[in-house]
């Protein structure tokens, strides 16, 4: 299935600099849905991991406190040209994605 | 003699409850038919609506205070907007810009 | 003899009063932009298809930001892919459109000849839709959104051209019946949408500016940070009347779509620069 995240890496020196921004409801669990009156159930992001060449660069543990459609920018260290970035979450139901870019 | 009073007492109870009745139909009739005014003058507010439905709602639980108090308001809106739309239909050209 | 005399006074006032009509469009048009630019005199012209963006250099910073990653690209993707669905008798939306795809979004809003009254993206996708034996798409739903989404991203850098025809007293009739809109005060609280827009433009409704009316419709539809998603032209209309504490018309109602007719013919000559990303 294709991958609902996208990512964008710029490399300056030996820094990477990345942006991701990534498909997912973030419910918080205290949202009522408007024609049911139902609360909608806790469904977000638990954790997002990138990964430089196999070697974890960041981990990330999201809550209920990021909203919908999260998007993420962080910079790491030690990147270079040809390097493999992955990026990955889960979330509360055990759903997963990822995704894979060349840095350039 | 004293079926003869019962009887007009009666009668008197009945009309009194249908004039009263009868006029709170009107009340709500009359102000619903100027929120429909200041509708077709495309100026209706936006809690008129939902004021007269909830001065109905009053009126069945037996709450006149809060329904009439309600319908005064709903009645308030329905008029300003009317008087509003009679304003700016000669207001509006003022405003544009030269 | 002074019948004919008449009937030839009564022509040529009519046309008279059609061109004067038409030339007042273009009036209009070209008063709207010296006011802004007298408003604001570092400005130029071209900037205001970027909205509160041309005039708050805050939020502008935090927009350039957001677009390094649109939040709009997951709409135009499903657009595209809606755009591209076949339908049961083997056409797709594009057999409608006789333009070419980057042309699609500027042809709108126009007077359809045949109806009488102004059609817009929305309301030509449905035409489509009906004419093919498909339901209708709900307005304002992300369904017909992702569409407009994706055609407004095909059709960027393509100039706003909204014609007023002159022989249509129709066309002249929405145009003016926009305007009369523009400028009429409704609501609980008495607000045109020039006293925020003309008058008050760049001042601050509690944290938010006011944007410039023109080049108002260059960007929709828009990604709303406030709802996490996508909203269409009539959607912002419908909420600014109901911040007025008026009754919201529906969308694509005929006062919204004389509306639209009027204010993106104040933005003519502006790029399409749609979908935008706001708060």
């Amino acid at each position: 299935m294709a991958s609902n995240i996208k990512i964008k890496a710029k490399i300056s020196g030996d820094i990477a600099d990345v942006k991701s921004l990534m498909l997912h409801p973030m419910e918080t669990g205290a949202r009522k849905d408007p024609e049911t009156e139902e609360l909608v159930p806790i469904h977000h992001i638990t954790q997002l991991t990138f990964a430089n060449n196999d070697k974890t660069v960041m981990v990330a543990n999201f809550s209920t406190a990021v909203s919908k459609n999260p998007f993420f920018g962080f910079k790491f260290r030690g990147a270079k040209a040809g390097d493999t970035l992955r990026v990955s979450w889960v979330d509360n139901l055990g759903g997963t994605d990822e995704i894979e870019t060349v840095l350039k | 003699m004293r079926v003869f009073v019962n009887l007009m007492l009666m009668a008197t109870v009945l009309v009194a409850q249908s004039g009263c009745s009868t006029g709170l139909e009107r009340r709500f009739a009359e102000v619903e038919r100027m929120r429909v005014m200041a509708a077709e003058a495309g100026a209706e507010w936006l809690q008129t609506e939902e004021l007269i439905k909830q001065a109905k709602t009053e009126a069945t639980r037996g709450d006149m205070e809060r329904s009439n108090s309600l319908l005064e308001l709903a009645q308030f809106q329905a008029e300003t907007a009317i008087k509003q739309a009679q304003h700016e239909a000669d207001a509006w050209s003022g405003r544009v810009v030269q | 003899m002074r019948k004919a005399i008449a009937a030839v006074v009564l022509i040529g006032a009519t046309l008279l009063m059609q061109q004067t009509a038409l030339a007042g469009a273009e009036e209009d048009r070209l008063a709207f932009v010296k006011y802004y630019k007298t408003r604001f005199p570092d400005i130029p012209f071209a900037e205001y298809a970027n909205g509160i963006y041309a005039i708050d250099s805050d939020a502008r910073g935090q927009w350039l930001e957001i677009e390094e990653f649109p939040p709009y690209e997951f709409a135009i993707e499903k657009g595209q892919e809606r755009w591209e669905t076949v339908f049961a008798n083997g056409k797709t939306l594009a057999d409608c459109f006789p333009q070419a795809l980057q042309e699609i979004r500027v042809s709108y809003p126009r007077l359809d000849e045949r109806l009488g009254e102004v059609v817009t993206l929305e309301m030509a996708i449905n035409q489509c839709r009906a004419a093919n034996q498909q339901p209708p798409l709900t307005y304002g739903d992300d369904e017909i959104i992702d569409i407009t989404a994706f055609l407004a991203f095909q059709g960027r850098g393509k100039k706003l051209d909204v014609r007023v025809p002159e022989n249509d007293p129709r066309a002249l009739d929405a145009y003016e019946s926009g305007k009369r809109f523009y400028y009429t005060k409704r609501g609980q609280l008495n607000l045109a949408c020039a006293d925020c827009h003309v008058t008050s433009v760049g001042q601050l409704v509690r944290a938010d500016r006011l944007s410039a009316s023109l080049g108002h419709t260059t960007h929709f539809p828009v990604y709303r940070s406030k709802f996490g998603g996508m909203i269409s032209l009539h959607k912002r209309f419908a909420g600014c009347v109901r911040d007025v504490r008026a009754k919201p018309f529906a969308l694509q109602s005929t006062e919204f779509r004389n509306l639209e007719y009027f204010l993106s013919y104040m933005g003519n000559g502006l790029d399409v620069n749609g979908p935008g990303a706001r708060k």
